[in-house]
């Protein structure tokens, strides 16, 4: 019965952890569209001023 | 309940385990970056002229690449001085002589941006003639390129030349770096920019950082085929400007373009032209503003790090490069003796690589030329003519 909760466990652990990783480490977008030009973005656009 | 968390702590060491495991047995091979480069044969369009940025066309790319490449051609990169005066060296060559002069920037086009924009044409440098304008305006709050400027300036072509070209070790780190700790303000961010990131974590002394770096590059190895770089080369057709008969008159231009400038002066003693003075130098009470300098600390200036790169870079590549330090209106800003020190590191800094610049700084009313700029920072008509005489005699040999 330990056995079978221990295997249950460790399997969501596993998948859990697993998941986290590729999404912290992975960009889906980038796997779905591995070709698509993607232009670089800022927060804050700085305007040019005098001072 | 303590038999509960009991299992709960086996089944987490458990996983632990197996995810460390996994982890070693993953291959840590770099990721195949390029796939076979595709060649375009294109035609170079502009041989003169001023291009703010890269943006609008793939046509703005081929023509950055052209002027590097040609050597008919110089390349000038600066900032907000850049405008559209008859007298500025990109109009003033190309209309009366003929020669081809093409200039590359807008506001907050910097050291940084510079150097990526070199390092993508690194393969072209050979025949190239340079020049930079520097501005001591970079270099103000500790200077440094601001994020808003790079996504403009690194554009995605241009990083992955240097990221699938022979691109120094230090220069990868060091745009790497700048990617790494400025992403939070990056709200997309191309292939490209992760690479160089995680590149200079690859080499960073921190071991968390350099575990970091390699548990993404196994978990990336694992979906290769999406961090593939599409490479595209061009052949390109070089064009250029018929010669133009040209009898010299810079002098008196020059000093044409001085008197003009200063007989419209109507409304201020500050030597700038009415309008700027009426509409930025008067503040709400009516009163004349005027601007104190701060120190600057040039060891920790991002700007002067940037500066020392695209410095080293030149010197490595032997590119035919110069360097204009623009001058500060002694009339508006006080205590501008603070930056004495900073422009003497500067021109230091280049007469050691044997690069040649012309300093047009001051840091005193007496030794100021009124006319030299139309405001308080930018060059005016006349400011054009003096470095158009430089670039003259530098490069054209009169």
């Amino acid at each position: 019965m330990e056995t079978k909760t221990i295997i249950k466990n460790t399997l969501i652990y596993l998948m859990l952890v697993i998941g986290g990783l590729f999404l912290y480490y992975l960009d889906v977008d980038i796997l779905l569209h591995p070709h698509k030009k993607v232009e670089a973005k800022s927060k804050v656009n700085f305007v040019y001023q005098q001072f | 309940m303590v038999k509960f968390l009991k299992l709960h702590f086996v089944s987490l060491l458990i996983t632990l385990g197996i995810i460390t495991s996994i982890l070693i047995v993953l291959p840590n091979k770099e990721i195949n970056l390029t796939k076979a480069s595709k060649v375009e044969s294109v035609i170079q369009s502009r041989t003169s002229g001023l291009l703010p940025n890269l943006n609008k066309s793939n046509q703005d790319i081929i023509d950055f690449y052209a002027s590097i490449i040609n050597d008919k051609q110089l390349t000038l990169f600066g900032s907000s001085e850049f405008n559209y005066s008859d007298y500025a060296s990109y109009k003033f060559f190309p209309s009366k002589q003929g020669k081809q002069v093409f200039g590359f920037g807008h506001a907050h086009h910097q050291h940084l941006s510079i150097l990526i924009e070199l390092l993508a044409v690194d393969m072209y440098l050979k025949n190239s003639k340079i020049c930079i304008f520097l501005s001591p305006g970079w270099f103000d709050n500790n200077g440094g390129t601001n994020p808003s400027a790079f996504v403009e300036f690194a554009k995605p072509e241009l990083l992955n030349k240097i990221i699938t070209g022979k691109t120094k070790k230090e220069y990868k780190n060091h745009i790497g770096k700048y990617i790494y700790y400025n992403n939070k303000n990056f709200t997309s961010t191309p292939k490209e920019f992760a690479y160089l990131s995680d590149f200079y974590l690859s080499n960073h002394h921190s071991n968390w950082l350099k575990l970091k770096s390699k548990t993404i590059r196994k978990i990336q190895n694992l979906f290769g085929y999406a961090y593939y770089l599409d490479e595209v080369d061009y052949e390109i057709r070089l064009n250029y400007l018929p010669k133009i008969e040209w009898e010299d008159r810079l002098d008196e231009i020059s000093l044409e373009a001085k008197n003009v400038f200063l007989d419209r002066i109507t409304n201020n003693d500050l030597f700038v032209s009415d309008d700027y003075y009426s509409t930025y130098l008067i503040d709400e009470n009516g009163k004349e503003r005027s601007s104190l300098i701060e120190n600057i600390d040039i060891n920790n200036s991002e700007e002067y790090k940037d500066f020392k790169m695209v410095v080293k870079y030149l010197k490595e590549k032997k590119v035919k490069a110069s360097f204009i330090i623009l001058p500060l209106n002694p009339y508006y800003y006080r205590e501008l003796q603070l930056l004495d020190p900073l422009i003497d590191s500067i021109t230091s800094s280049l007469a050691q690589e044997n690069i040649p610049y012309y300093n047009m700084f001051v840091s005193s009313k007496e030794d100021y030329e009124p006319g030299l700029l139309r405001d308080v920072m930018h060059i005016g008509d006349y400011g054009w003519m003096k470095v158009n005489k430089y670039l003259d005699s530098l490069y054209y040999g009169n």
